[in-house]
């Protein structure tokens, strides 16, 4: 079995309550395939916080420091970031 | 009786210590029409009031509180409030600002601002009890934390009614970098303001106020504070939970994986530690209901809530409790190579407690671990004084606070006097600009920040301007709209940075100006004409956005519409600007420091830096926009006129320091 180690910054792991984990990965498996993983995992306020209707607020996703597209074929040990767009500190 | 212009309580305070007098003057109107308040008018009393050349710890150094037309009535954030001063850490302006209800509360007794002159003979606090003012004895109070002072002068007086502005020990024992802490945890933190309030013998000022404020035109404000409130309530930011997550300390996490959070005093940019010293592990973990206000707390009519309070149950720092920020979690964390949250959150509370500046004490700290690592600096006290070790950083901080040793009475300098002082190369590895140290934002990663920090009228500092249009990717479209260039929205771009930063840093002025929060401007970018775009864009009828311009003149009566709103703002940076033109300022000291054009070694900055050509070039397009002399960066003559400041002109010709 491979792995891909998700990270949860912000409201993200307060919803999931955990800050990483680590999601077993097949052979193809992308990371839309990945995101509709966790979407049922953790519900409607998970999906909720991307904010899609946020523009360029919208959650962002970065893979191994990179921002990707959802048809990105994940490797294993890639690390996914799920994350708010912030600046204000 | 009322003055003229609403918003305003209309009397000034002036306290002269050595005399122990206290005279209540109406406000002037032209000041206020031209400064508005805050920030600007504090400036211009400055420059109008303090001689040039003393000594920041004379008596004659003027100390200047403010707040706006816009404190302590009804909006969106309306609870901040400014103070000024002669710098005893950079000896040029000196200036900052904080949050709480303690601005509001000063308007509600009766006054918009205090001027301090003179040195009490023996520790005195200035009472304000609405009319009732007096100075009383603090020979009680001398030697007490920031907390203790606090929490006594609330149960001496009318508990949590009185609302109280204090010093802490350090300030009296001499640490050039001390703040005047607002009601126990807002800090007016920059610069050593706290330090001057101490040289005048002045421990605290207490405030109870039962009046009321009155609005020029009531129902116009109405609509206009109901616009702003639905354009920060549906700002994309504020929708997302920016603040209101995890307080500031969100940019931890978020800022590393940026590649901006500086480590090991810049050396670097990304910490290895960053997610243990995070605000998703000060939520985890302290931020239980046993911490002192376990929701978070927001300042005076603030939908925001960005503070965050903690709680350290058990283990070494057993009893830890009080509040936290990003800066003071990057300046004693990652920037010291700290991954122990706690020996962080523990050094960050001691510091507020002693009364100093986070960033400051921990910059100072972190100069010297890696002064020693470099063998520039001898451990002389033997504290093992390396990067990454918690227990030297957090001696460091009581050190510093008490002066005591070699280098608790180096630090006590703060990081560029005390780099001075060591000779040899020290000053290399200092992140100074007009000699005070850089906050916590890799300015080779942030181009729009770290050309702040050159620009900065009190030193390197991102909040003369908070140019998170870069950080949070704006659409391009914006960028290209607002400040003639897409790169505008690209963190590592130069394209577009010097008007971004331009509009910003009159806008910005504005905001300190008034007594509202930066968050609301630059963050969640709720300020007209940002909503505006972003709405055309999405095809959205209906944007609400907050308008400074209908705000203060719905409030006061004055008449001031957007080009007018940006004019007064750019006449706040110019007055500072012909301030710090007599403290000796020029072009040779917009600069970044040497670190910064180093490249950043490892992370998503690799590689960045912040060269000189670049920076002289930035300059050169700043200058020409701000009508600045190039070579020397004298303000010229043709824009004093413009900007109705002959008063100003007259002074700086007659000294020929104008072109």
């Amino acid at each position: 079995m491979t792995y891909v180690t998700v990270k949860y910054l912000m409201v993200f792991s307060q919803i999931t309550r955990k800050r990483k984990e680590l999601i077993p990965i097949s052979e193809g498996m992308t990371l839309q395939d990945l995101m509709d993983i966790l979407y049922v995992k953790y519900g409607r306020r998970f999906k909720k916080a991307f904010g899609e209707d946020l523009g360029h607020r919208s959650a962002l996703i970065t893979i191994n420091s990179k921002v990707k597209e959802t048809p990105y074929i994940l490797n294993p040990g890639d690390e996914i970031l799920i994350s708010h767009i912030v600046g204000g500190g | 009786m009322t003055f003229d212009y609403g918003g305003y309580a209309g009397k000034t305070l002036r306290i002269d210590l050595t005399k122990g007098k206290i005279i209540k003057e109406t406000q002037s109107k032209p000041k206020l029409e031209k400064y508005l308040g805050g920030r600007g008018v504090d400036a211009k009393i400055l420059f109008d009031e303090l001689k040039p050349n003393i000594n920041p710890l004379h008596s004659d150094n003027v100390l200047c509180i403010s707040t706006g037309p816009i404190t302590g009535l009804l909006g969106p954030t309306t609870g901040r409030i400014n103070v000024a001063t002669k710098s005893p850490l950079t000896d040029i302006y000196g200036n900052s600002n904080a949050g709480s209800d303690w601005g509001p509360e000063l308007k509600y007794a009766g006054y918009d601002n205090i001027i301090i002159k003179g040195r009490a003979p023996k520790p005195v606090y200035l009472c304000i009890d609405d009319e009732h003012v007096e100075l009383k004895d603090a020979a009680h109070l001398w030697g007490e934390g920031v907390f203790e002072t606090t929490l006594t002068l609330q149960e001496e007086q009318r508990g949590y009614d009185t609302k109280v502005a204090a010093i802490g020990p350090a300030a009296e024992n001499g640490v050039l970098f001390c703040s005047i802490i607002f009601n126990l945890w807002d800090a007016a933190g920059r610069t050593g303001t706290g330090t001057v309030m101490a040289s005048k013998n002045l421990k605290a000022i207490t405030v109870s106020g039962s009046g009321e404020l009155r609005v020029a035109d009531p129902e116009r404000y109405l609509e206009i504070v109901r616009d702003g409130w639905l354009g920060v309530l549906n700002d994309p930011g504020f929708l997302m939970g920016e603040h209101q997550a995890l307080g500031t300390p969100i940019c931890v996490n978020w800022g590393n994986a940026q590649g901006w959070l500086p480590t090991r005093n810049f050396r670097e940019s990304t910490f290895e530690g960053a997610d243990s010293i995070s605000g998703e592990e000060f939520r985890d973990k302290y931020s239980t209901r046993s911490s002192p206000i376990p929701g978070g707390r927001a300042c005076m009519s603030c939908p925001n809530r960005c503070k965050r309070f903690g709680r350290i149950e058990s283990g070494k720092y057993a009893g830890t409790r009080g509040s936290i920020e990003f800066e003071g979690i990057a300046a004693f964390g990652s920037k010291c190579g700290v991954s122990d949250l706690e020996a962080v959150f523990h050094a960050y509370t001691l510091s507020n407690d002693y009364g100093m500046d986070c960033v400051s004490c921990g910059n100072a700290i972190a100069t010297f671990m890696e002064l020693v690592e470099e063998g520039v600096l001898e451990d002389i006290d033997k504290l093992g004084l390396r990067f990454g070790n918690a227990d030297a950083m957090v001696e460091m901080v009581h050190r510093i606070a008490n002066k005591q040793d070699k280098l608790g009475a180096l630090g006590a300098l703060g990081a560029y006097k005390a780099a001075l002082k060591i000779g040899k190369n020290a000053v290399d590895y200092t992140t100074s600009v007009k000699g005070i140290d850089t906050i916590a934002c890799d300015p080779r990663v942030a181009k729009g920040f770290g050309f702040t920090y050159a620009i900065s009228s009190r030193g390197s500092d991102h909040l003369r301007t908070h140019v998170v249009f870069e950080m949070i990717r704006m659409p391009p479209e914006i960028g290209k709209e607002l400040f003639g260039s897409e790169g505008a929205c690209d963190l590592m771009s130069y394209d577009g940075k010097v008007r971004m930063v331009l509009w910003h840093e009159n806008l910005a002025a504005i905001t300190d100006s008034i007594g509202s929060c930066r968050f609301m401007h630059a963050s969640y970018y709720a300020q007209y004409p940002v909503p505006e775009l972003l709405g055309k864009l999405r095809n959205k009828k209906e944007v609400n956005s907050i308008k400074y311009h209908d705000w203060i003149s719905a409030a006061t009566g004055m008449k001031i519409d957007y080009k007018k709103l940006l004019e007064i703002g750019n006449r706040i940076v110019n007055i500072e600007r012909a301030l710090n033109t007599r403290f000796g300022m020029r072009r040779k000291d917009d600069r970044l420091p040497k670190k910064f054009s180093k490249p950043i070694p490892k992370g998503p900055g690799k590689g960045q830096r912040f060269p000189k050509k670049q920076l002289e070039k930035m300059l050169d397009e700043y200058y020409t926009s701000r009508e600045w002399d190039l070579k020397t960066g004298l303000i010229k003559k043709s824009e004093l006129i413009k900007l109705d400041m002959k008063d100003v002109l007259d002074d700086l010709d007659k000294k020929k320091l104008v072109r």
